[in-house]
């Protein structure tokens, strides 16, 4: 029943702002008060990392760190009203895509998550939390942004939502629907609307078609509205089978009367009779004689409902026009009226004074208006297909009225797409923070009987944020690798023994200090244990050399990230910052 | 002679819930003085819904019977809808009616039903 372009539907519907357009925008409509920066990197902890997004030059202020949450802040053009992003990584090169968030040649994405990440927004700020990215990739950021469409661009789409809906409606042959069907039938309409979107619309979130929303919050907003179209849908569907049978059958009835011989001889007498009173008879059932005198041809067209006279006009079952169908059942209603007058037309003719009839035909003719026989037969079969009809023109008016309806209940909204290309690399600068870590605690060499302090650097075999707890990232299995690391440390006091009457025993490697070389792994995300080789210099055992040569013992230690130690004003955490 | 739907068939309530008396209404003429009439609700077979009249046990059609003169006539039918065995949960069932004049000729209404989701 598709009936596109007729008559259009009142509705809210939103206008289109696309990201695109922010930096075309007049500075007091895009920009954000100039004296406040809502993304300001807070001064004090959040818990996340904060990372400020410009979306119009698609770039962040900041290399992304990883293993961390990040939540994003930026600016959206006035009017926007949610914000969602995803994200494509790459280990190798930075993603390619285009404006739409699509690849080379419009290919398909993988994005990530499957479900958009929303953000919130807050006037023309919002903020978006993200969860653990991965080290060392190169990352793409689809942002979609969603705001209101003009009236112009809502009344535009508004006759395409309407010819997709009476497409989508128009197959349903029953209106028996389960809660799974009605489910399936919103979702099949939604999908054939979103077809008919452009790359920057979208079905605003709520709204009866938007997929996104539960459809148990809509079903029973969704089938009333739906009820509405497919009653005089279906009613019109029943109806016409009807017609099929009821105007076949009133044609052989008209063809039934037509045919009889009596028939025909008074239809000829009445024809163009001389009498001035079978000319007044005549001119009074003028309705019943031209069918009677019809051409197989035209019988079949009165039976249709069209005008005998022509050869054009719309049956029934092929019109979508309620006026049209309003016109059959007028043709209909005066054929009913028309044959419901033959039988006193019989009576009258056959009477005194009638026309001059074989013996015989008025006796044959009385079957034929029997209040049971064809002539009452076809004038009611005229009556109920005007009936009918009538009940088609209606229910075709009903149905696009409800149509006019349903399709102002899609509302739009304009999507815009930005992206924004990020790294979780960095330079060297950045990535030796995330390879190189500083400690300081105490070492135990049982062999020589001492426990000194010492400094060092880890050595980690993958990036590590130390930002990042420990526990939050898996179990130790999992996080084995964040926790291990090889160490190289200098004590702070010396390891020299004093001169007890024989001479020192031991000095250390390099003036008052001896080095660790050995491998350590975090037991907390603060706290290291770790063991190894102490590099020192011990005396030759020979009492005739006084030397001393380089000389190895296994020690334990126990340390502290430096960080830790800054917090104590340690000093030395400053030669090593964290990220 | 002929029956002649003035106003189409409706239900009231509609939504409704289930079980529930509803009650049907069609506005209806002749084109005779006086007319009995048959009238025939069904439901469809397969689902869950079912017409219960009073005491009878649940079935998927029922009948009733009417006289109509030359001016509208409202004609109003109540029964019950029940669940029974059958597809479901309906949130939509439609009511097929069958009209039929004293010469048989017959011609069809219906009317679709909303079942409260909740």
């Amino acid at each position: 029943m598709s009936e596109s372009g007729r008559g259009l539907g009142r509705g809210v519907v939103y206008a289109v702002v696309a990201f695109g357009a922010l930096a075309l925008l007049p500075a007091s409509l895009g920009a954000q008060p100039t004296d406040i920066d809502p993304c300001a990197a807070p001064t004090a902890d959040t818990g996340f990392s904060e990372v400020q997004v410009n979306l119009p030059a698609g770039t962040i202020n900041r290399v992304l760190p990883f293993d961390v949450p990040i939540r994003f802040c930026g600016t959206l053009a006035t009017g926007a009203k949610t914000v969602t992003l995803q994200y494509v990584a790459d280990r190798k090169n930075p993603p390619q895509v285009d404006d739409d968030c699509r690849g080379p040649g419009g290919a398909p994405i993988a994005w990530q998550p499957a479900n958009p990440i929303s953000g919130r927004v807050n006037g023309t700020t919002f903020r978006a939390v993200i969860p653990r990215l991965e080290s060392q990739r190169f990352y793409a950021f689809c942002f979609r942004s969603e705001a209101e469409v003009t009236s112009e661009v809502a009344d535009a789409f508004r006759p395409v939502a309407r010819e997709t809906l009476d497409e989508g409606l128009a197959p349903i042959p029953r209106g028996d629907l389960t809660a799974d069907e009605s489910e399936a039938l919103r979702k099949k309409l939604a999908a054939a609307l979103l077809d008919q979107l452009k790359s920057d619309q979208a079905i605003a979130p709520g709204t009866l078609f938007d997929s996104r929303s539960p459809h148990n919050d809509l079903a029973d907003r969704f089938n009333g509205k739906i009820r509405q179209v497919l009653e005089p849908q279906l009613r019109r569907n029943a109806l016409l089978q009807t017609y099929a049978t009821l105007q076949f059958d009133l044609a052989q009835t008209l063809r039934g009367l037509q045919s009889d011989p009596a028939v025909g001889r008074l239809t000829a007498s009445l024809a163009a009779p001389s009498d001035p009173n079978l000319a007044a008879l005549s001119n009074a059932f003028r309705g019943a004689l031209d069918v009677m005198e019809m051409s197989p041809d035209a019988t079949a067209r009165t039976a249709q409902g069209l005008d005998p006279t022509t050869a054009e006009g719309e049956t029934l079952d092929a019109t979508f026009d309620p006026a049209t169908a309003g016109e059959i059942a007028g043709r209909y209603d005066a054929l009913a009226k028309a044959l419901a007058g033959f039988p006193d037309l019989i009576q009258r003719a056959t009477g005194p004074g009638g026309v001059q009839l074989p013996e015989g035909d008025a006796a044959a003719m009385a079957p034929l208006v029997a209040p049971q026989g064809p002539a009452a037969r076809a004038s009611a079969l005229a009556a109920t297909l005007s009936s009918i009809a009538t009940n088609v023109q209606a229910s075709l008016a009903a149905r696009a009225s409800a149509l006019d309806l349903l399709a102002s209940d899609v509302a739009l909204r304009a999507v815009g797409t930005q992206i924004v290309d990020a790294s979780s690399t960095g330079g060297f600068e950045t990535f030796q923070n995330y390879y190189v870590s500083a400690d300081a605690g105490l070492v135990a060499a049982p062999a020589l009987d001492a426990v000194v302090s010492y400094i060092g650097v880890n050595l980690y075999l993958r990036p590590v944020n130390k930002n990042a707890p420990l526990r939050q990232l898996g179990n130790f299995r999992q996080t084995f690798s964040r926790r291990f690391a090889f160490t190289l440390g200098l004590t702070v006091q010396s390891l020299a023994d004093s001169d007890n009457g024989n001479g020192p025993t031991r000095q250390d490697l390099f003036g008052n200090q001896s080095m660790l070389i050995g491998a350590g792994l975090r037991i907390t995300d603060m706290i290291r244990l770790g063991g190894g080789a102490l590099v020192f210099k011990k005396d030759d055992p020979s009492p005739l050399i006084t030397k001393f040569e380089t000389a190895v013992s296994y020690y334990l230690t126990v340390s502290f990230d430096l960080n830790v130690a800054r917090a104590f004003k340690g000093g030395l955490g400053g030669l090593f910052p964290g990220n | 002679m002929a029956i002649q739907i003035r106003k189409n068939l409706t239900v009231s309530p509609n939504p409704t819930s289930v079980p529930k008396h509803i009650q049907l209404t069609q506005t209806l003429r002749s084109t005779l003085p006086s007319e009995p009439i048959t009238i025939v609700y069904r439901l469809a077979p397969g689902h869950q819904i079912w017409f219960q009249d009073g005491d009878d046990p649940p079935a998927k059609t029922f009948n009733r019977t009417e006289t109509v003169g030359p001016a509208d006539q409202i004609c109003r039918d109540r029964i019950g809808l029940v669940i029974g065995p059958g597809t479901g949960p309906m949130q939509m069932v439609q009511i097929d009616q069958t009209l039929t004049d004293s010469l048989g000729i017959s011609q069809p209404d219906l009317v679709l039903v909303q079942l409260q989701s909740k």
